[in-house]
């Protein structure tokens, strides 16, 4: 197994370490347009909500049923057998429908609640002013009651069953604010108005549920003004990052911070690692200090299709068309949450905001190509060719969803693996993939290192979708049962999380 | 959509434009731009493409085409044209009958070809030399991306073999009125002349028979070249390691033996600076690892000393990079099987 270098370097040796890392490969993405300023607002309360339960529950698994009046704060649905956190009410009002509706996944049960205008909540029980004096299975309950306990890809662990790792063996915490994807929030706007503090409490309340766990800051580096005011915090090590994406993936987050390579198909959580978010650490402490639930959160809105990019603080429920009501352009949109590089595009307006979006981007549909493209110096094109100095040109990078090209034979000109954060030949792996010789040989070329991070159909000169043939490479294999996700685990050294459920 | 892109769908949906569909989603490429979005994550991609691609490497040949447009006269405008014409005649007509698109390969084949050719040479021969390069170097391979010759050294070393006697005809000094014999290098490999850098370099009052019209305007190369790597459009290694190799190797040799010539003049001389940067680079015919362009430089570096020095072709250039793309599918695989030789997922 290779290994890409890490550099690293000790900026100063004082009580904490402070330590610059990155990886090989990735790409930086530069001024563009429509990145979200540093302002918050709210949009008050929404009319009505919708939470959508886990595909896995059963209609009648409810708690509540039509004409229900709820609290903000109250258990909607809760199942131990299942992994993850119960669903909770985020406003005050009536349950006017708990029925299946169609979604992405398939049909799920889905709660809709109308609103009745308050804006109170229940605390939920065991709250302590004195955040000393707490047990860690106190702070797991009201996390878990919370909602809180589901956030982050493995979730926060505790002693019920929401992340696939139990919080005594979790080596190490890692809090990232990386910067990297081309649209970030603004942690001046997260820790805004003396958060700073409460995120410090929060950090301590998650260190105290994993004793065991080396607390990690990932920030990028070039933020320096909250580098200055973080080294405080209590943390083991601080990493400095550099904003390329996909630095703030948790595979490669992990591998730069703690050298462990985390393949496709696993998460930090079988190297040992829980991986979580700024907002995540103040929801923890909101949770333990106040008793308030996961109700609301801040988003970032971001990209040209917007009129006034901004931060939003949402309720959790609250419809996309309710967002984005009246602060878009009028031209046809394609909204999208988390991240232009790999996140799901909105299929419908009418859905809900769930709890892990943290940016909603809107990109103008490109249906026109532009005249003459190919000829014309590209001063607001942000391309991996520096087309005539434009890298360098302090002007605001244009981007819609136009495909700028059509697709043509692979000239192997290098752009994807220069790219590419594990080090793969992503050309070589799709000539195999579409020729349909998936087998060992693949393998062997690390398809499997491969996390879909979607960089190299970014940059293809021939625009061809590297990353979907890989992708289908890699389903063909299991499919076809030439290895199986123990497998991985095993050769890549790391631990095999459900073997061990089962052992207990 | 324009009106006047729905306009040409509209024509070229007609039954009798049936067979020429390639040709008119080529114009539709060229002039309006994709109307296509893409089908999801990632939701933009970069504005780099095959066209703009293939432009930035025209854009860096136009010092050299028009140098030796300057240096050797009109003629060489023709040639350019008549490469350009019977080459993309060649490679719309191979896509019209595979019913594919057409390539944008041709757009640099097509300006490479002729810089690499003697300046006095006759059209009919340009043509002949070009549907060779483009039918044999690339199309029966399968197209652009698939071959494994770089078509426009195919086609120059099938006019070098089929007429000879054409291609070492004598011809004028560029902006002199006497008639030269022999090139630089054969000037050496006969008597010893080292030509002086500065000549070389600037490319005046030089002899070129036998060499190609290209290589004369060394500072437009380098600029060129120099252009390529810093718009990431080519990679510095192959360059680098193949004018490096070629410095240190001939210093080395030129110790021991008289037959080798020092090192700045083998940098200078012959097509060295043009087959650097213009030729060796070609992604589809050199390697695609790291390592890989590193080994395919060093190797054509060696090669063209040794071809220069002891063999009957004063001119290495083009044999060492014609025999290493040959080499190329071995050199990636050894690569590649050295990098995950431990490794089985």
């Amino acid at each position: 197994m290779r290994i890409p270098s890490l550099y690293n370097e000790t900026i100063n040796g004082n009580k904490m370490e402070t330590k610059k890392k990155t990886f090989k490969g990735g790409f930086e993405f530069k001024r563009f347009q429509g990145n979200p300023l540093a302002e918050l607002e709210s949009i008050g309360l929404p009319d009505s909500v919708m939470y959508p339960l886990p595909d896995t529950a059963g209609l009648n698994e409810a708690l509540v049923s039509k004409g229900d009046s709820v609290k903000a704060g109250q258990l909607l649905w809760q199942n131990d057998e299942v992994m993850g956190s119960p669903v909770i009410s985020t406003i005050n009002g009536t349950v006017e429908s708990v029925k299946p509706m169609v979604w992405t996944e398939g049909k799920i049960p889905v709660i809709t609640i109308k609103s009745d205008g308050t804006d109170t909540w229940t605390p939920v029980k065991g709250v302590s002013e004195d955040l000393s004096s707490l047990e860690s299975s106190d702070i797991e309950e009201t996390l878990y009651f919370a909602g809180v306990a589901g956030l982050g890809t493995d979730g926060i662990p505790t002693s019920f069953n929401t992340s696939p790792i139990q919080a005594a063996d979790v080596k190490h915490l890692i809090i990232k604010h990386c910067e990297d994807d081309v649209y970030n929030a603004d942690l001046s706007v997260l820790l805004a108005e003396k958060r700073l503090e409460d995120f410090n409490a929060g950090l301590i309340l998650l260190k105290k549920i994993m004793p065991g766990a080396l607390c990690h800051l990932a920030i990028n580096k070039k933020n320096g003004q909250w580098i200055k005011k973080l080294s405080d915090s209590p943390f083991d090590e601080i990493v400095l990052v550099n904003p390329k994406y996909p630095q703030g993936q948790d595979e490669v987050l992990t591998e730069t911070v703690i050298g462990k390579k985390i393949p496709s198909g696993c998460t930090p959580a079988n190297g040992e690692t829980i991986v979580l978010d700024v907002q995540t650490v103040l929801h923890v402490f909101d949770a333990v200090k106040t008793g308030k639930p996961v109700l609301d959160k801040i988003i970032a809105l971001a990209g040209p299709g917007f009129t006034n990019c901004t931060h939003l603080k949402v309720r959790i429920g609250t419809s996309y068309n309710q967002i984005v009501k009246g602060r878009t352009t009028d031209r046809e949109n394609r909204y999208i949450i988390n991240s232009a590089m790999t996140g799901a595009a909105v299929a419908d307006m009418a859905r809900p905001v769930e709890s892990d979006c943290n940016v909603l981007i809107a990109l103008e549909e490109g249906r026109v190509g532009e005249l003459m493209l190919w000829v014309k110096p590209g001063f607001r094109k942000h391309s991996i060719m520096n087309t005539m100095a434009n890298s360098i040109l302090p002007l605001e990078k244009i981007n819609n969803t136009n495909a700028n090209g059509e697709e043509r034979a692979c000239l192997s000109c290098g752009n994807c693996y220069n790219v590419c954060p594990s080090g793969l030949y992503p050309t070589q792996l799709f000539k195999y993939v579409e020729r349909d010789k998936v087998d060992e040989t693949v393998m062997k070329y690390g398809i499997f290192r491969c996390i879909d991070c979607n960089l190299c159909t970014y940059v293809c000169t021939a625009k061809i979708p590297l990353a979907d043939f890989i992708k289908k490479g890699k389903a063909k294999l299991f499919e076809d049962g030439y290895t199986s996700k123990k497998e991985i685990l095993s050769a890549y050294g790391l631990k095999d999380l459900e073997v061990k459920k089962e052992s207990e | 959509m324009r009106k006047t892109q729905k306009l040409l769908h509209m024509v070229a949906d007609l039954k009798i434009f049936s067979p020429f569909k390639a040709v008119f989603e080529t114009i539709d490429g060229i002039v309006y731009g994709t109307p296509h979005v893409t089908p999801g994550a990632p939701h933009f991609v970069d504005h780099i493409e095959i066209k703009r691609f293939m432009i930035f490497a025209v854009a860096a040949l136009v010092p050299t085409a028009a140098a030796s447009v300057y240096f050797f006269g009109i003629h060489v405008l023709w040639m350019i044209l008549t490469s350009y014409i019977v080459g993309g005649v060649v490679e719309v007509t191979f896509a019209l009958v595979r019913k594919r698109e057409i390539e944008e390969g041709f757009l640099v084949t097509g300006l490479i070809f002729p810089l690499i050719l003697p300046p006095t040479l006759p059209l009919w021969a340009v043509a002949i030399g070009s549907v060779f390069g483009i039918m044999f170097g690339k199309e029966i391979f399968g197209g652009t991306g698939r071959n494994i010759f770089n078509p426009a050294l195919v086609g120059r070393l099938f006019i070098t073999m089929a007429f000879p006697e054409i291609m070492s005809a004598r011809w004028q000094v560029p902006l002199a009125d006497t008639i030269t014999s022999a090139t630089p290098l054969t000037l050496f490999n006969a008597d010893g002349t080292v030509t002086a850098w500065n000549e070389l370099l600037f490319g005046l009052g030089l002899q070129t028979g036998g060499g190609s019209m290209g290589e004369v305007f060394r500072i437009g190369i380098i600029a060129g070249g120099a252009f390529l790597i810093l718009s990431k459009v080519t990679d510095w290694k192959i360059p680098t390691f193949y004018i490096g190799t070629v410095a240190l190797f001939s210093w080395i040799l030129s110790m021991f033996t008289a037959q080798v010539a020092p090192p700045l003049f083998q940098i200078l001389s012959g097509g060295l600076l043009f087959g650097a940067f213009f030729m060796a680079t070609d992604p589809v015919t050199s390697p695609y690892t790291r390592m890989g362009k590193v080994i395919f430089g060093v190797m054509a570096g060696i090669l063209t000393v040794l071809i220069r020095s002891f063999a009957g072709y004063p001119e290495g250039v083009m044999f060492s990079i014609i025999l290493m793309n040959g080499m190329t599918p071995l050199i990636d695989h050894m690569v590649m099987e050295n990098k995950y030789r431990k490794s089985t997922i």
